[in-house]
């Protein structure tokens, strides 16, 4: 018979223990919902911040690829004044130019000079490849005209 | 046979009766309802408040990020308003669009400072960041260098794919082939 009361107090033990397990989860639970609730705020906020400034993004995005085109183009690519400065000084200096014609793409120039004489090739030649960007020359033709004493030759200029 | 069954019912219901037999029952239906409860409803929402708080945790980190890009750009905002002269020359060289028709006025003007005259002059748009440009120059006392020079020394960013420079008869014919890049999309 004792063991009737006995019975009843852990069940009324284990009721109260299981209404404070539940109360005390259901707080937590509201508890963290606030917090929640309070992060996804913020979050919001600073999602708008970040948006109205995406610009920025965009704009140093911009920069970085104009840089990068900049100095692609600049330092992959020789500048032709770099090599055409002293050639034409030293054609100038030794033969009348004709034509000169440069194509990136093929890397040469082609020469047409006049002289009257001869060895003012053989000059001109010595000089230009005692230039640095100069890889190597030769003479595609030399023609000579008697009666007015003129001779006219073509050269390929290969550049480094 | 039927009396003993009747006896036998009796005997059940006297013992159903019996409060001692009803509190005990009672109080395992409670047990057992409890038990059931702590299982089912106590664990769904522990289960709940674990996935709050593992959803709290993200949104904490979520936040920390967000924040980190609000004070960099807030920074690169800064940086860029303190380097406007410098992007504005960036802008003159590389521009966003293809601005031709800036940069021909100012190839016409140096032309002109080297003794040139604009002759022909086709553009042709390209699917890549440039735009080709075939400007043919007269001229009589020209020189092809300095000019070629102050073609490469302008600020806009080209190059000079091909030149063709003769002299027929005192006069300078010279076409160059430019390449103009710009910020393409």
């Amino acid at each position: 018979m004792k063991a009737i009361p006995k019975i009843f107090s852990t069940t009324r033990n284990l009721v109260y223990a299981t209404a404070i397990l539940y109360t005390a989860i259901s707080i937590t639970n509201l508890v963290v919902q606030g917090m929640l609730n309070k992060r996804v705020k913020q979050r919001d906020e600073l999602v708008t911040v970040i948006k109205k400034n995406a610009y920025v993004e965009d704009q140093v995005r911009g920069i970085s690829n104009a840089t990068k085109l900049y100095r692609d183009t600049k330092y992959n690519n020789l500048m032709i004044s770099d090599h055409l400065r002293p050639l034409v000084s030293v054609l100038n200096d030794t033969v009348e130019i004709n034509s000169i014609i440069f194509k990136r793409d093929d890397g040469y120039y082609t020469v047409n000079a006049s002289t009257n004489k001869a060895t003012s090739y053989a000059s001109m030649i010595g000089k230009i490849l005692q230039n640095e960007h100069i890889d190597s020359m030769s003479i595609e033709f030399v023609d000579y005209k008697a009666q007015i004493n003129k001779y006219t030759a073509e050269f390929k200029v290969i550049i480094k | 046979m039927n009396e003993n069954v009747k006896k036998q019912l009796s005997s059940y219901k006297r013992s159903i009766e019996n409060k001692q037999f009803q509190s005990s029952a009672y109080t395992i239906i409670l047990i057992f309802t409890i038990i059931v409860f702590d299982i089912f409803g106590l664990q769904s929402l522990v289960d709940i408040t674990v996935r709050r708080f593992d959803t709290l945790e993200n949104m904490n980190k979520l936040i920390k990020d967000l924040e980190f890009k609000r004070d960099n750009t807030e920074l690169l905002k800064q940086k860029l308003n303190d380097s406007k002269y410098y992007l504005n020359m960036l802008e003159e060289s590389v521009p966003k669009e293809r601005k031709v028709e800036k940069y021909m006025v100012s190839l016409v003007q140096v032309a002109a400072k080297h003794g040139y005259k604009q002759d022909k002059l086709v553009i042709r748009e390209t699917r890549e960041n440039y735009v080709e440009v075939r400007a043919s120059f007269k001229g009589s006392t020209a020189q092809l260098e300095p000019f070629i020079s102050a073609i490469e020394d302008q600020v806009r960013l080209l190059l000079v794919q091909s030149i063709h420079y003769s002299i027929v008869e005192n006069t300078v014919d010279l076409q160059v082939v430019l390449r103009i890049f710009y910020l393409s999309r």
